[in-house]
């Protein structure tokens, strides 16, 4: 089978199992079961089940970036913010978690990480200092808005919080987010 | 009066001290008043526990920027000089930040400060939601750089440090500060 597509059902299996419960009580056999495959399959892609529920993220927005390329990234990023708020009962459980694992920290290395890339992929050269300090400071800010949006429940349409994203980013990024959007590999280590 | 804050600043003294040679979670309230002193009563007659000296200490070290000078100087200096008294006890910081709990009381006093630049201009822009996720938004990026730059061993300098913080300023936040 395709990894993509065992990647999906494994995400199926634990969201299920995630409307019913927290994360610290499920097993890594709890999902094997609820999936079907094996506990090697579930190694084969995952190095636990923390990993499994943070590329639940990473995952859609790779899926979004490839499939709506005559999109703007702008677009992309609103149907993002879509599908996290269209299942806020998941993430409200993920962002929960703190320490090893925690979603937080997924998402703020993640999106440095695509972010930089792409932007060094459009302009053909590195970020520098400055530029990468900027970037890090609004993945930070805009991660730390999104969690607080999930777990305080902020009742905000997808289409405002971009809105308001957009306003709070640097130039560069502003600029990426103007263009259209490009497939990206941000969840393999290079 | 006076001897209530030369009281708390011994105190202060007594915690930067010890966190030099042990681990700030190693600390307890007996050695902190030992270390100067002074009573285990008279600790607890002025802090409720070893959390509410070491805000206490934060807020001294940087208030006497921010709260004094808020409102008249340049906010790149404002900064520079904040993160130039946590640099002058990184040995203490350092640890402290490691403490989840820290980090959140952080957490709120970043997003005070900049509430009350806000709120210092006039008060109804509190209304605003831009200006409300303006300040939340950039108040937890300070935060977290802040945070790096702090755990960093290879350390900008804070006055460049600080321009990249202004720089990085949303626009709707700008005509809050002197630049």
């Amino acid at each position: 089978m395709i990894p993509e597509k065992t990647n999906q059902i494994f995400m199926q299996a634990l969201s299920k199992l995630l409307s019913r419960r927290p994360i610290e009580e499920i097993t890594v056999q709890d999902i094997i079961a609820e999936s079907g495959f094996s506990r090697q399959t579930f190694y084969r892609h995952f190095h636990d089940k923390y990993d499994l529920m943070n590329q639940v993220y990473s995952a859609e927005y790779e899926r979004l970036l490839t499939n709506v390329s005559v999109d703007k990234w702008y677009t992309v990023a609103t149907k993002l913010m879509e599908s996290i708020f269209n299942d806020r009962a998941f993430y409200n459980r993920a962002f929960q978690v703190e320490g090893h694992g925690s979603m937080y920290k997924y998402l703020v290395e993640y999106n440095y990480r695509i972010y930089s890339q792409s932007i060094q992929k459009k302009r053909g050269r590195l970020l520098n200092e400055e530029e990468r300090f900027r970037l890090r400071l609004y993945v930070y800010g805009s991660i730390s808005m999104l969690k607080e949006m999930i777990l305080h429940e902020k009742d905000m349409t997808a289409l405002r919080a971009n809105e308001l994203y957009y306003a709070s980013m640097p130039d560069f990024l502003r600029e990426l987010w103007d263009s259209a959007a490009q497939p990206v590999t941000g969840s393999s280590e290079n | 009066m006076i001897e209530k804050v030369s009281s708390k600043n011994l105190l202060a003294e007594s915690l930067l001290q010890l966190s030099k040679a042990k681990p700030l979670s190693k600390i307890t309230v007996m050695e902190i008043a030992r270390n100067c002193s002074l009573s285990r009563e008279a600790f607890y007659y002025y802090f409720s526990d070893k959390y509410q000296l070491i805000f206490w200490i934060y807020k001294t070290h940087v208030d006497q920027f921010v709260a004094e000078g808020r409102f008249q100087e340049k906010i790149i200096d404002i900064w520079a000089n904040s993160l130039t008294v946590l640099q002058k006890y990184d040995y203490f910081y350092i640890q402290a930040i490691k403490d989840p709990l820290i980090i959140e009381q952080l957490r709120t006093f970043f997003v005070e400060d900049v509430t009350t630049c806000v709120a210092h201009y006039n008060q109804e822009q509190l209304k605003d939601d831009d200006i409300r996720f303006a300040i939340d938004f950039y108040a937890n990026g300070l935060l977290q750089v802040t945070l790096d730059w702090l755990k960093n061993t290879e350390r900008i300098d804070a006055y460049t440090s600080s321009k990249r913080m202004c720089a990085i300023m949303p626009q709707i936040l700008k005509k809050f500060y002197i630049f």
